[in-house]
């Protein structure tokens, strides 16, 4: 007897083994996050129950309790936010301030010299934060910065300098140099046509690359967790609030993980087409 | 005499003067890099050579070298590079594979629903890690689980997953690879989109199957693109640190306690700061290594796909 499979059969029968497979890799990805979102908004009976329940009446009671601080977290989430916000964007303007200035020169007037000092900005992206993370916490108690806003914003700032700085980088050396010679013989100075001609041809890179930092920064937690107490604290942190004595508040924790992950899942839906691109610093468009 | 002058200024003419407007405008960043990754570096390196403690000052002395030989001397220590290494292979292998599988099929198989496929798979990867760790311990909770409960409806037997050595390992490595596989995905994805079709055309032409297209055609095209993207990841997993610490804690009995961890434990748990700070140099150093080759491709460009 032949072999009965032919090559025309499985071309065949291909497509739909590839779309079963495919539907389950993306139920496998995306599931998770489904059920962090809608354990959230299950009472606490609900939540626990086996098998679970899909179709629930969903309340906002863990919310309630995670906004009022009469949870386990030690602290309101609001202030936690409000926290994670001036850090993310704080550290954000900061790294793409000095990474703009910084990739705008190496762009523009090449030397010998910036080859080398782009490649010194970019290897500290592979750095590990954790070999850092003692040096930095000493300087920052020495200068009384531990729980302040800055003990945060300096060091994120450091850590995403040499993503915009390589980023924007490549986005001004999109930008022919001939449209800013134009503009300053028709008498702008090279400040003005940096922000006239260079700065609004980029700034859709800029924002990209803003959106990248932000999320960086947001996500952030070993720094936050080592270099803030109260004050300062960032939401992320509060995370391990949730792990008392008495177990998990599955609640209240998911509750909360769903409200950090709220702002960078719109984010991700809105820049989704320039997310592999920073990832990849650029090699993946 | 007088020709003698003019020579000389003429070669000084003809030499360019000194551009510091790169250096200049890079001054702010310099800066803050300075402060916040050079200067905590040598930094290290004076704690490294030292029995550090902040909760003991008196007992504080000069060792030398005595850090790192107590390193190699150090049953943990070894332990974590060994599972490190383990963790980075499998994790960066399996990610790999299923990416790689994954971006084929996508591609040439259901190019019409690809659009949505990518959509879905963006979301991990920039999830917070420590939201993402919590979700999965969630799943992997030995009373009230999914998987477990999974496990019942096929009839196998309920795992505390979280409770033993190698099942906690197995976990971290499927919450790493559920983040980073769809990086892989994405980025061979982008690469099969930009090959240029003539040579796979051409090699069908002359009877390559499908097999024999992607074994010999495809996957050298794609080899700048797989070699970037394989040392992003293994750069990454060897910075894990977000996911053990909700996840497992490094637990059971430090069965999951990854490099990066074990700096942080020595540090910030028994505060042996000198002995973190040599963990800490000799990681950085390892890494350099990798890193310096990852920075090499990506100057050159090689890698780039559109």
């Amino acid at each position: 007897m032949k072999l009965a499979i032919s090559y025309g059969q499985i071309r065949r029968v291909a497509p739909t083994v590839a779309y079963v497979v495919v539907l389950a890799f993306v139920v496998f990805e995306v599931f998770p996050i489904f059920w962090m979102i809608s354990t959230s908004f299950k009472s606490r009976w609900d939540a626990f129950r086996l098998p679970p329940v899909w179709l629930f009446k969903p309340t906002l009671e863990h919310y309630f309790t995670i906004l009022s601080g009469k949870g386990w977290a030690t602290t309101p989430v609001l202030p936690l936010l409000i926290n994670s916000v001036i850090v993310s964007s704080g550290s954000s303007l900061l790294a793409l301030l000095c990474g703009s200035l910084s990739a705008y020169g190496l762009s523009r007037f090449a030397t010998r010299y910036s080859k080398h000092l782009a490649m010194w900005i970019l290897s500290t992206r592979m750095f590990p934060p954790v070999a850092v993370a003692i040096p930095v916490f000493l300087m920052m108690s020495n200068l009384g910065l531990i729980d302040t806003y800055w003990a945060l914003i300096i060091p994120y700032s450091a850590f995403n300098i040499s993503f915009v700085v390589w980023m924007m980088r490549s986005f001004f050396d999109q930008i022919p140099v001939e449209l800013e010679e134009a503009a300053m013989i028709d008498g702008c100075s090279r400040i003005q046509a940096f922000f006239r001609i260079v700065l609004p041809l980029t700034l859709p890179g800029l924002v990209a690359t803003g959106v990248f930092v932000l999320i960086f920064s947001w996500n952030e937690f070993l720094f936050a967790l080592i270099l803030t107490r109260t004050a300062a604290k960032t939401a992320p942190v509060a995370v391990a609030d949730f792990v008392t004595l008495y177990g998990i508040q599955w609640g209240q924790l998911t509750a909360h993980a769903t409200l950090i992950s709220a702002p960078i899942i719109i984010l991700g839906l809105l820049f989704q087409r320039y997310i592999v691109k920073g990832l990849t610093l650029g090699a993946v468009q | 005499m007088a020709t003698a002058t003019i020579e000389v200024r003429s070669t000084r003419v003809s030499r360019p003067p000194v551009e510091w407007r790169p250096l200049l405008l890079s001054l702010p960043a310099i800066a803050i890099l300075l402060i916040m990754v050079v200067y905590p570096t040598i930094f290290s390196v004076w704690t490294a050579v030292h029995q550090y403690n902040p909760m003991l000052p008196e007992m504080d002395r000069f060792v030398g070298l005595g850090n790192f030989e107590h390193a190699f001397q150090d049953r943990i220590f070894l332990d974590t590079v060994w599972r490190t290494a383990v963790f980075v292979v499998v994790a960066v292998t399996v990610e790999f594979v299923l990416g790689f599988g994954l971006a084929i099929t996508v591609f040439y198989l259901i190019p019409r629903g690809s659009s949505l496929v990518r959509l879905a798979l963006t979301m991990p990867m920039i999830m917070p890690p420590i939201a993402i760790g919590l979700v999965w311990r969630w799943l992997f909770d030995g009373q009230f689980g999914l998987i477990n409960y999974a496990m019942k409806l096929m009839g196998l037997p309920p795992q505390i997953w979280l409770g033993n050595t190698t099942t906690a390992m197995g976990a971290v490595i499927l919450v790493e690879v559920w983040q980073w596989m769809p990086f892989v995905f994405l980025c061979l994805y982008a690469g099969l989109a930009s090959l240029a079709s003539e040579p796979i055309q051409a090699a069908r032409v002359d009877g390559a199957g499908p097999l024999q297209l992607l074994w010999y055609i495809v996957f050298p095209m794609l080899k700048p693109i797989i070699l970037v993207v394989l040392l992003f990841r293994i750069i990454d997993c060897m910075r894990v640190f977000d996911i053990v610490f909700v996840l497992t804690e490094g637990g059971p009995s430090n069965g999951t306690v990854l490099y990066p961890f074990l700096i942080y434990m020595q540090g910030f748990r028994y505060f042996n700061v000198g002995y973190a700070a040599a963990l800490s140099w000799l990681l950085v150093v390892f890494m350099s290594i990798l890193a310096g080759l990852l920075i090499r491709m990506l100057q050159k460009g090689s890698a780039r796909v559109a």
